[in-house]
């Protein structure tokens, strides 16, 4: 509840900053002097790029790749080509969602380089480890089961039940169609239903 | 056999429970430094990829930076277009031939060394490196491209330095060290350590006598404020000498211990007083699972403190818009209270128990901006969609009723609204990198009201001393040509304001109290650093009280003419409770933990 009021209110107050005087500085980032079009421009791109934003996707990130470092870079790399395509951002007040592709996209960057260059990477020991504060029957089994998706169920899976998209809004954000993204949801539930069953019930023996 | 619904709720709860860690500081102020560095990076004539490499080889990338100084310098010395606009007096003369060695990384050059593979003709001229004091969080770092001969040296002196694994420190608030951001290089000089930004253990090279760092600070003279400049060197080489005598007019400064050795674990962030032996802090405090708000309340002026109950709520500095929390604490008698920003807790039972209040037709939820109570009633600022409002409630009751006046938020990328009462009178002014509006209660009534310093180009800081007595310390032409701060004073309520003739011995204000009509002090920062400054003859004259020693100063004020409070936060370590019972004059150290 609360933080559907925190981000209702960082709208508000993005869309605020970007109407008016500073939406021309949004739309024009290309080719400037910092020294002199100064201030406009760099709280223009820190405005956008709040702190909620950068949480969002470094959250992501970690879901989506496993460890810290690589979220981190993900969420750099991401950053990085904002910067370079603000230009290309016709309506700062959707910002949020276009960002949310360039993240999306890349993680998967991240994704393939990883398989090109097979290196074991260790899940972030504080990441994998069990949570003390759930407690939860099923919930190590779930978060393993989780991981173990291929990446573009997980990708569904955490837009659809972590950053609580719309069938809709998931097609848009990952460039295919509803239909598909509604066959990875149902496929990927089962994979975790079943997981989590056969954990459930392997627990429940005395 | 879940049902689908408990399934979908167990995966967002599990997806939560993996992704519960926010973003890093140091990737968040990277993320920030991407315009500075990729606005120089145009303005040297070329567009520059910036590579985030976690695992980069340094050496390699000192390599790569020697040879594209050894490229341009090849060409007959022509430097970039538009390239570095500031060389240093110190820069070495391209071609000199003492080898590169750590401890001499801003006194010689590298050796060209043109033979690297890894030199990719087409990307080197022009691409520069990009140094960033980091000093500051919520508003840019000052930044600087280094020309090419001093990124040769200093891809030198990297290259020199020996190779370890490890996770280095990260700096927390004030200096946090030096990034380096290049076409090849991604890395961060900290406490003698230099390592490609992360959390997670990394290859990195050690340098024990923060020879980079040291360079750097160097280099950056030219580059940075003399306060910026004094910040990192203190926290790098040292504190500066103290000021010689004579240096400010009696009263002195007070000696404030450097290291008042706070009990460990509890960090003070806001503090109230209701009378000169009653007050609360509000403090970060160790629970079990992590940080925690913590309260202790103190019966005797602050000799000796008694932990109380708190709010259940995340605890951090000052009002916050991006998280649930509070930062601050504020009590009207020895009964009533209030934990705010951005959340709102009340207590009506001297702080044995709390609860979270939410302030009706708010359309997005209870967002407290600033709380301030005198004369029965609490006033608190809430935000209401992109505006500022005021929601009033008498102290004993939680019962908060919306003014219909709105001060609409600036468009600058920082709102910061203050909050002044004196009796039945107050002020509500915001800041948005400038002065953007203000509000006034007149009669029990809030009105828009027109803040001074509007065309100051910078902030400005109220306080108050009576309902009629009102001052504010302006940064004038912060965001333009600064002046430094001037002092304005009102003695019809705000509707009128005189410029006192002296200005006040700081450059940038960050706080301002007022213990009667001629007593005033500020706080904020010099050429030295944070200072208290005080004005005991209305503003003819100004002294320098106190250098607290810290990076940020909060709640600064008065509880009587002579009492006063005020915190403060170093850079890294717990952050102190100072107060001063002469009425500004001396300012020392008070210990805020139970015993």
């Amino acid at each position: 509840m609360l933080w559907t009021a925190v981000e209702r209110f960082a709208g508000a107050r993005r869309l605020v900053s970007v109407t008016g005087v500073e939406r021309a500085a949004v739309v024009d980032v290309q080719g400037q002097d910092l020294e002199r079009a100064g201030g406009a421009r760099v709280g223009t791109f820190a405005e956008l790029m709040d702190r909620r934003v950068i949480d969002a996707a470094y959250r992501y990130a970690t879901l989506m790749l496993g460890n810290r470092a690589d979220a981190e870079d993900a969420t750099h790399d991401a950053a990085l080509t904002a910067w370079r395509h603000l230009g290309e951002l016709r309506d700062p007040s959707k910002f949020e969602a276009w960002f949310g592709r360039i993240v999306v996209n890349a993680c998967r960057d991240r994704l393939r380089a990883r398989r090109r260059m097979p290196v074991r990477i260790a899940l972030d020991p504080e990441l994998s480890s069990p949570d003390p504060n759930t407690g939860f029957a099923g919930r190590d089994a779930l978060a393993d089961a989780i991981r173990s998706l291929s990446a573009d169920h997980r990708e569904a899976v955490v837009l659809r039940f972590y950053a609580d998209l719309t069938v809709d809004q998931i097609a848009a954000r990952t460039g295919v169609g509803a239909g598909t993204v509604k066959s990875r949801l149902h496929y990927a539930l089962r994979h975790l239903r079943a997981a989590v069953d056969a954990e459930t019930e392997g627990r429940s023996r005395p | 056999m879940k049902s689908d619904e408990s399934l979908e709720l167990e995966v967002g709860a599990s997806l939560r429970a993996s992704a519960a860690a926010p973003a890093p500081d140091d990737l968040v102020a990277r993320i920030g430094r991407i315009p500075a560095a990729q606005a120089a990076a145009a303005g040297a004539g070329r567009r520059l990829p910036v590579f985030a490499r976690a695992g980069m080889n340094l050496a390699a990338a000192a390599v790569v930076v020697i040879a594209v100084a050894a490229l341009v310098v090849m060409r007959g010395g022509n430097l970039p277009p538009g390239g570095p606009p500031n060389a240093s007096p110190s820069t070495p003369t391209p071609g000199a031939s003492a080898p590169p060695s750590a401890s001499s990384a801003c006194g010689s050059a590298a050796s060209p060394n043109p033979a690297s593979p890894n030199a990719t003709p087409e990307a080197a001229p022009g691409a520069p490196v990009v140094v960033t004091l980091g000093i500051y969080s919520g508003r840019p770092d000052p930044a600087w491209t280094l020309t090419v001969e001093q990124a040769a040296a200093l891809g030198a002196a990297l290259a020199a330095l020996p190779d370890t694994t490890g996770t280095p420190p990260v700096g927390g608030l004030g200096y946090h060290g030096f990034a380096i951001t290049g076409p090849d290089i991604n890395a961060v000089a900290y406490l003698g350590m230099v390592a490609p930004p992360g959390d997670a253990p990394r290859p990195m090279k050690t340098d024990p006598g923060r020879s980079i760092e040291r360079c750097l600070l160097q280099l950056s003279r030219s580059h940075v404020t003399p306060g910026e400049y004094a910040i990192a060197e203190a926290a790098i080489v040292g504190p500066p000498p103290a000021p010689g005598p004579g240096a400010s007019a009696s009263p002195g400064p007070s000696a404030t211990p450097a290291a008042p050795t706070p009990f460990l674990g509890f960090s003070p962030v806001s503090v109230t007083f209701v009378a000169p032996d009653d007050g609360w802090v509000l403090g970060k405090g160790t629970c079990p699972g992590g940080p925690c708000a913590e309260i202790e309340r103190t019966a005797d002026g602050g000799r000796t403190w008694v932990a109380g109950a708190a709010p259940d709520a995340q605890i951090f500095p000052g009002p916050r818009q991006d998280a649930p929390g509070i930062g601050s604490l504020r009590f009207a008698d020895a009964r009533d209270g209030w934990a705010f920003g951005p959340d709102l807790w009340s207590t009506h039972d001297g702080g044995v128990t709390w609860a979270r209040l939410a302030i009706p037709g708010l359309a997005s939820g209870t967002f407290v901006a600033a709380l301030e109570t005198a004369g029965g009633t609490v006033h608190a600022v809430v935000l209401d969609g992109g505006d500022y409002r005021i929601a009033s409630s008498p102290v004993g009751a939680d019962d908060f009723r919306l003014s219909p006046v709105r001060v609409p938020v600036g468009a600058g990328p920082v709102p910061a609204v203050q909050l002044v009462l004196s009796g039945a009178a107050g002020w509500l002014l915001e800041n948005d990198r400038t002065v953007v509006a203000g509000a006034r209660l007149v009669d029990g009534s809030w009105s828009a009201w027109q803040p001074p310093c509007l065309d100051a180009v910078g902030p400005a800081y109220l306080a108050a001393s009576g309902p009629t007595e009102l001052v504010a310390a302006c940064d004038v032409g912060l965001w333009s040509t600064p002046t430094g701060a001037h002092l304005y004073v009102s003695h019809d309520g705000g509707s009128t304001f005189l410029e006192s003739p002296a200005s006040v011995p700081v450059t940038m204000t960050s706080q301002l109290a007022a213990a009667a009509p001629s007593v005033i002090v500020v706080g904020g920062t010099d050429a030295t650093g944070p200072v208290l400054a005080a004005t005991f003859d209305g503003g003819q004259s100004w002294a320098v009280v106190a250098r607290p020693g810290a990076v940020d100063l909060r709640d600064l004020g008065f509880t009587t003419p002579t009492q006063g409070v005020v915190i403060g936060a170093p850079g890294d370590g717990p952050a102190t409770l100072l107060m001063t019972r002469d009425g500004g004059r001396t300012w020392s150290a008070v210990r805020t933990t139970p015993g």
